[in-house]
C-alpha cells in the first residue's frame, strides 16, 4: 500500500478541535481526486501527509512506514508552496537546491518548466511570482520531485486555459500515484478512472469513478440503491447513480448543491 | 560605532603606548561578542519561516538535520569572516587614530585572532539556533523577536564582569561568554589569556582548556540542536507576517 490513513483525526494545533477526523483512505498504485468545497479539509490531508498538520488519532503510513518514523522517503512531494521555502533563492537555485537533496536531474525540471513556456521565471525569486507562476512552479516541482507519489493540492486553481489543459496531460501522462484535491468537477471530466472521494463536514465518502462523473447524483433522503449515504450537520442525502435531485458534475460549489437538495 | 565610542569617546589618557594594545584588543573582543550575538539570532530567525520547508525535507529528502546544520554553520562562517575582519580593522584603525600607537596586529596574530573568533562566531550560531528552535517548538513564535536580547544580556553581564573584575577561573573556563574574549584579547596580543582586562595582576588561563571547554559546549549545543530539529513544528505564514 503507497499510502495509508487509518482512522486519522488531524487538527493544526494540539488542544485544538480537530479539523478532519476519524479519516480512513487507502492509495496503492493508483490516481484520487477528494471534490470538497473551500474549508472542508481537503488541504489538511495533505498537510497530514507532509507533517504539517499534527496527528491527533490513528496512524498515516507511507510506503509502508510510518509516518512519524519516516525519513529521507524519496519520490513523494506536494504542490504547497510553503515546502519550497527552504532559502529565498532564484526559481532557478532553487530548482537546482531542490533537484540535489531530491537525488532528482535539474535539467527534466527546467524542461518541464519550459514546456509550459515558463522559462522567464527562474531569474525571479519565488515570491516575486504571480499566483499562477506560483501555481505552476509548485505543480512541476510536486510531479518531478513526487515522482512516485504527488500530493496536489488545487492544482488548477490561477492556471490559465492553456496550462490547465496542459496540467490535465502531466496529470495523465503521470507515471507515480497521485492524491489530488479540487472543487473542480470540469477538470476531473477529463482525468477517467480515477478514484474519487466527497469530502463533507470532515468526513470522506466513496470511492467513486470519475468515468462516472456524470452519472452521479445529489439525491434527498436515503434511497436503497444509494451509492453511499450522507449524514450531515444540515440533513441526510445519498448519492445515485444515472438518476436523482441534482447532478454532481454540475455543481460549482459541493456545500452549497448539498444544501439546496436537503431544503 | 562601538569602535569609534572606544576610541575616541572614552578618556584618552588610557591609551599609553603600554596599555594601547591590550585595550584595543580588549574593546575588540567585546564588540566581536556583542556583534555575534546580535547577527546570529538575526540569521537564525530566518529559520522560521522555513519550518514547513525543513519538515519536508527532512523527511521526503536525502537533507538530514545534521547536514542541514552544517551548512547552516557554513554560512555563517562566511559572515563571521566578514564580521571579524571589518572589526577588526575597523577597531585598530580607530584605536590607532585615537593613540598614534601601533596597535595593529602582527599577521599571526591576525591569523590567530581569525580563527577564535570564528570558533566563538559558531558558538554564538548554535546558540541562536537553539533559542529560535525552542520558540517555535515549543512557545508562541511571536515572542522570536525578543531573543537577541538573551545572547545580548549574557554579553552585558558575564562578558562585561572582565571590565568591572577579576572573574573566577572556574567560571573563566565554564562560561563561553568569558573565555571568549579572554581568548579573542590573547590572539589579538599574541599572548596568554588572561581573566580580567583591568586588574595589574591577571591570573593566567590555558590556552588549551579554554579552546577544548569551547569546542565541548559546541558539540553539545549540536546534539540538542539536532534533538529540537526532530520536534520542530510548522509555522502559519501568516502568523509569521504579522511579527
Amino acid at each position: 500500500m503507497d499510502l495509508e490513513l487509518n482512522d486519522v483525526s488531524l487538527t493544526y494545533a494540539k488542544g485544538t478541535k480537530n479539523v478532519l477526523s476519524d479519516i480512513n483512505l487507502h492509495i496503492d498504485s493508483e490516481k484520487i481526486a477528494i471534490v470538497g468545497s473551500n474549508g472542508s479539509g481537503k488541504t489538511t490531508i495533505i498537510k497530514g501527509v507532509m507533517g504539517l498538520a499534527t496527528i491527533t488519532r490513528g496512524e498515516i503510513r507511507i510506503f509502508g512506514t510510518n509516518l512519524k518514523n519516516a525519513s529521507n522517503v524519496m519520490g513523494v512531494a506536494c504542490n504547497l508552496d510553503t515546502v519550497y521555502r527552504l532559502l529565498d533563492l532564484t526559481v532557478k537555485k532553487k530548482i537546482e537546491m531542490y533537484c540535489s537533496i531530491s537525488g532528482i536531474d535539474s535539467e527534466k525540471v527546467f524542461k518541464h518548466i519550459e514546456s509550459y513556456e515558463l522559462s522567464d521565471i527562474l531569474a525571479k525569486r519565488t515570491r516575486e511570482l504571480s499566483t499562477g507562476q506560483d501555481k505552476a512552479f509548485c505543480n512541476i516541482m510536486a510531479l518531478e520531485i513526487g515522482y512516485r507519489m504527488a500530493l496536489l493540492d488545487e492544482p488548477f486553481e490561477g492556471l490559465d486555459a492553456r496550462r490547465r489543459l496542459m496540467m490535465v496531460n502531466d496529470l495523465k501522462n503521470f507515471q507515480g500515484c497521485v492524491l489530488m484535491n479540487t472543487h473542480d468537477f470540469g477538470a476531473l471530466k477529463s482525468l477517467p478512472n480515477w478514484g474519487l472521494y466527497l469530502i463533507i463536514d470532515g468526513n470522506l465518502y466513496g470511492k467513486f469513478n470519475s468515468s462516472d462523473i456524470n452519472r452521479l447524483y445529489l439525491t434527498k433522503g436515503e434511497s436503497p440503491s444509494a451509492l453511499s449515504t450522507i449524514r450531515t450537520s444540515y440533513g441526510t442525502f445519498c448519492i445515485t447513480l444515472d438518476k436523482g435531485d441534482s447532478p454532481l458534475s454540475s455543481s460549482t460549489d459541493l456545500a452549497n448543491s448539498i444544501q439546496d437538495v436537503v431544503t | 560605532m562601538w569602535a569609534v565610542l572606544g576610541a575616541f569617546v572614552m578618556d584618552k589618557s588610557f591609551l599609553t603606548p603600554s596599555s594601547a594594545l591590550p585595550i584595543t584588543a580588549s574593546w575588540y573582543a567585546l564588540i566581536a561578542l556583542i556583534s555575534f550575538s546580535s547577527v546570529s539570532v538575526t540569521l537564525a530567525v530566518s529559520m522560521a519561516w522555513s519550518t514547513n520547508a525543513l519538515i519536508f525535507s527532512f523527511r521526503y529528502t536525502r537533507l538530514s538535520r545534521s547536514r542541514y546544520l552544517l551548512d547552516l554553520l557554513l554560512a555563517w562562517i562566511f559572515v563571521s569572516v566578514f564580521l571579524v575582519a571589518i572589526g577588526l580593522i575597523f577597531t585598530s584603525s580607530m584605536f590607532y587614530l585615537a593613540s598614534k600607537v601601533d596597535v595593529f596586529p602582527t599577521y599571526l596574530s591576525f591569523l590567530k585572532t581569525f580563527g577564535i573568533a570564528v570558533l566563538i562566531g559558531i558558538f554564538f550560531m548554535l546558540i541562536a539556533v537553539m533559542l529560535v528552535l525552542l520558540v517555535i517548538s515549543y512557545a508562541n513564535v511571536k515572542i522570536i523577536q525578543f531573543l537577541s536580547f538573551i545572547p545580548m544580556i549574557l554579553v552585558f553581564s558575564l562578558s562585561y564582569l572582565m571590565i568591572y573584575s577579576s572573574p573566577p577561573k572556574l567560571l573563566m573556563y565554564f562560561s563561553p561568554w568569558n573565555s571568549g574574549p579572554s581568548l579573542i584579547q590573547a590572539a589579538f596580543m599574541n599572548s596568554q589569556p588572561i581573566n580580567t582586562f583591568v586588574s595589574s595582576h591577571p591570573e593566567s588561563l590555558s590556552w588549551a582548556y579554554l579552546v577544548i571547554s569551547l569546542v565541548i559546549w559546541e558539540l553539545i549545543l549540536f546534539a540538542i540542536d539536532i534533538y529540537i530539529f526532530r520536534r520542530i513544528k510548522p509555522q502559519d505564514t501568516e502568523a509569521m507576517r504579522q511579527i
